[in-house]
């Protein structure tokens, strides 16, 4: 992409605020910057600038080590590496490799490894840059005189001028797939008359919340610059071997709340110019992680209704027979995932409720596999003196529910309590609403047997309550025998309201008939 | 003397004979099943205060008919000077004698509980009783049963049932009893049990004497077959 843009000069000024370290001593081959103290970050702390340094030199390797103070294991490396002209007429990326090593004598390979970003050359000037995640195996924020960590670019042909800008980070993502983010590049040139500044810019990147922006431009010849606004300055370098050859700028900005960022550097050429620039995005470290529940049903008589998937015992979802669904940004840590609504002739292969460990960053898997058979002859339906009471309670915590029963093909009373100490809970399957008691009154007919099983009794009916108001309602209950708890459940629907559950407390005893 | 006064007395003290009361009082006091010595007996009580200033109040009280099935009662808030604050007040029970099974259960609960003027205070407070007979068996439990944000004297108390029958002295005024239970039955043909969640006994400064009693979700449930 070329491009080059002009626009009114603006006076250059540079934050006191800047963070580093405006190092365009020409007398020094090495610009040596100093580092702002850092300590580890905990997950969820936001990115830091850790370390940085940068050299110029020329051969078939360019190196540059952390002194006089390594970064902490666990960062992320960024190693911008420059070069002039097209050395062996090779106008590609001449880096063979990008790798770390130890500065003892001789050098001690460490091996991280280093994934190229964004290269982008003109044909006159070329940079690359090139991010490790989570480097490992150095000692930790070691100084000098022990060995630091240094970052080594191989190139394929020599180069008589060259530079390399190191960066490390804290607070990035530990695998490249989830630190690095969206990334441009652009190259330019400066036309006459040079009275306004040359914007080099690499174009709009989006950023995640929390991101870290990376900007860096390159120009040949070296001019003035100032950077984009609100950017934080990381490092500006020429030497004394390239003052007539190039100069960069590197750069960066962290988004606490996320969005677009569209960096740009005006670079005051004087005469003929050309520049590049890149932008990337690195991504925070995670401080929660996903689960996705996948279920496989198979066999006969499959059910013809939902199951439902019920994380940690309080949030509950739909799930087909054969689907998946995704619980996103839970804590780290384990939690138990449940099955339910599963029908009596179909049977789970793994263990119901799973217990999985949910990692920052990633996602946790659980697979429910069902295999259903044909049903047995269905029960006779219920007799005229077959009847259900029972009462109890399911739930536990801070969330549960009491509830007391009487049903039969007559009709009968239904009390049921929704117990929400915690007041209104968006987040909760049963507490949207709130604490509610809700009496209703079962409809004559409507009692039935029920489709979890011949010890299984469904009905419906219509009720009141203060908190809620008049509603339709309609249960399942199932006597599993005694003691009722844990054996006997419950499913209520008040409109848009339900809860199951097998029964913490109490007990619902199916009468009139011989239980199954 | 109220009868979970003494049947609180009886259990420490006298438990055989109080055991025996209970259980010809819930013969008696029950609804006779199909067939002679069947019975299911369940109560519950929301809230129930006894002083000589306040008098004797009960909030929330439902009895299982003697035909069985469920009944319920409901109180928006029980207020009580000095003495008791409540909301929420819900007492359920529900039951039936059956021909191979007699079943019970009973709950009493109440909410925004303030005991004498903050001395006890609770977010939630629910007992739970389920009784059941089938003939050779009996059994009682009281699973279920939960106190939420208990504070006594400023002292916070785990969620959930302390130990059934901890007593906790109120320096002045007398003593709790939480998560009372008093059971009654053989095991065999019948078996009850009472839940008083908080029951505080209150005492004269000067002489020791019981003087009144505040009961904050009492459930009781009976199965003989």
């Amino acid at each position: 992409m070329k491009n080059g843009r002009t626009r009114a000069r603006v006076p250059v000024l540079l934050a006191a605020a800047l963070l580093s370290l405006h190092c365009s001593d020409a007398a020094s081959p090495e610009h040596q910057v100093s580092r702002p103290s850092a300590a580890v970050a905990a997950a969820g702390d936001p990115i830091q600038l850790d370390q940085q340094n940068g050299t110029y030199g020329s051969g078939t390797f360019l190196i540059k080590g952390f002194n006089p103070t390594s970064p902490h294991v666990g960062d992320a490396i960024l190693a911008t590496i420059f070069w002039f002209g097209a050395p062996g007429g090779v106008t590609g990326n001449i880096i063979e490799s990008v790798t770390d090593v130890l500065t003892t004598v001789p050098n001690t390979p460490v091996g991280n490894k280093y994934e190229l970003v964004e290269f982008v050359s003109d044909g006159t000037i070329s940079m690359a840059t090139y991010l490790a995640t989570n480097v490992q195996n150095f000692p930790d924020a070691a100084a000098e005189p022990s060995p630091v960590l240094a970052v080594r670019a191989d190139l394929k042909v020599p180069v008589t001028n060259g530079g390399i800008a190191l960066s490390a980070w804290i607070g990035v993502a530990g695998t490249m797939s989830q630190a690095l983010g969206e990334h441009r590049a652009a190259s330019g040139t400066a036309s006459p008359p040079f009275i306004s500044p040359t914007i080099a810019d690499p174009g709009a990147i989006s950023l995640n919340p929390g991101a870290l922006a990376y900007g860096v431009s390159l120009a040949s010849p070296p001019a003035g610059v100032q950077g984009p606004s609100g950017w934080t300055l990381i490092g500006i370098g020429n030497d004394a071997v390239m003052k007539n050859d190039d100069e960069y700028d590197a750069r960066f900005t962290v988004s606490p709340s996320g969005g677009t960022t569209d960096p740009q550097w005006s670079w005051f050429f004087t005469g003929p110019g050309v520049w590049l620039a890149s932008v990337l995005a690195l991504n925070p470290a995670p401080t929660t992680g996903d689960l996705t529940v996948t279920t496989s049903t198979s066999g006969e008589n499959l059910p013809a209704t939902d199951y439902t998937v019920t994380l940690d015992g309080s949030v509950s979802r739909s799930i087909t027979t054969s689907g998946t669904v995704t619980f996103s940004a839970l804590s780290p840590g384990p939690h138990t995932v449940a099955l339910s609504g599963v029908p009596m002739n179909c049977q789970v292969a793994e263990t119901n409720p799973a217990n999985v460990t949910v990692v920052a960053g990633e996602t946790a898997n659980v697979t429910f596999t069902v295999t259903c058979s044909a049903p047995p002859p269905p029960p006779p339906p219920p007799g005229p003196n077959d009847f259900m009471t029972g009462g109890g309670k399911i739930g536990g915590g801070r969330e549960f529910a009491t509830f007391g029963l009487k049903a039969s093909p007559d009709g009968g009373k239904f009390k049921w309590v929704q117990h929400c100490p915690d007041g209104h809970r968006s987040a909760s399957a049963v507490c949207a609403r709130g604490k509610f008691a809700f009496h209703g009154t079962v409809t004559p007919g409507s009692y039935a047997q029920g489709a979890r099983g011949p010890n299984c009794r469904t009905w419906a009916g219509t009720g009141t309550s203060k908190e809620i108001g008049a509603h339709d309602f309609s249960v399942q209950a199932c006597d599993g025998g005694e003691r009722g708890r844990g054996v006997d459940f419950i499913e209520v629907t008040i409109d848009g309201y339900q809860n199951s559950g097998y029964l913490t407390g109490g007990n619902i005893q199916l009468h009139g008939r011989r239980k199954s | 003397m109220s009868t979970l006064w003494s049947n609180h007395r009886g259990a420490h003290r006298a438990g055989p004979l109080v055991a025996l009361l209970l259980l010809s009082g819930a013969l008696l006091a029950s609804p006779r099943g199909p067939a002679w010595g069947q019975t299911a007996a369940g109560q519950a009580i929301a809230a129930r205060v006894s002083t000589p200033t306040a008098g004797s109040q009960t909030f929330a009280a439902v009895t299982l008919p003697q035909a069985g099935g469920m009944e319920n009662a409901d109180v928006d808030a029980a207020s009580v000077i000095n003495t008791l604050g409540a909301a929420g007040l819900t007492s359920i029970t529900s039951g039936q004698v059956d021909q191979n099974l007699v079943s019970v259960t009973a709950s009493a609960e109440a909410a925004d509980v303030n005991i004498l003027n903050g001395l006890i205070a609770a977010k939630a407070v629910l007992a739970l009783t389920t009784s059941y007979a089938n003939g050779t068996t009996a059994a009682s439990e009281s699973d279920g049963s939960t106190l939420l944000n208990l504070v006594i004297a400023g002292v916070p108390y785990a969620d959930g049932a302390p130990a059934p029958n901890t007593r906790v002295a109120l320096r002045g005024v007398g003593y709790v009893v939480l998560n009372e239970q008093i059971s009654s039955g053989d095991g065999v043909q019948s078996a009850g049990l009472t839940v008083n969640m908080i029951h505080v006994y209150l005492l004269d400064p000067l002489s020791g004497a019981p003087s009144g009693e505040i009961v904050v979700a009492a459930a009781t449930s009976t199965a003989t077959l």
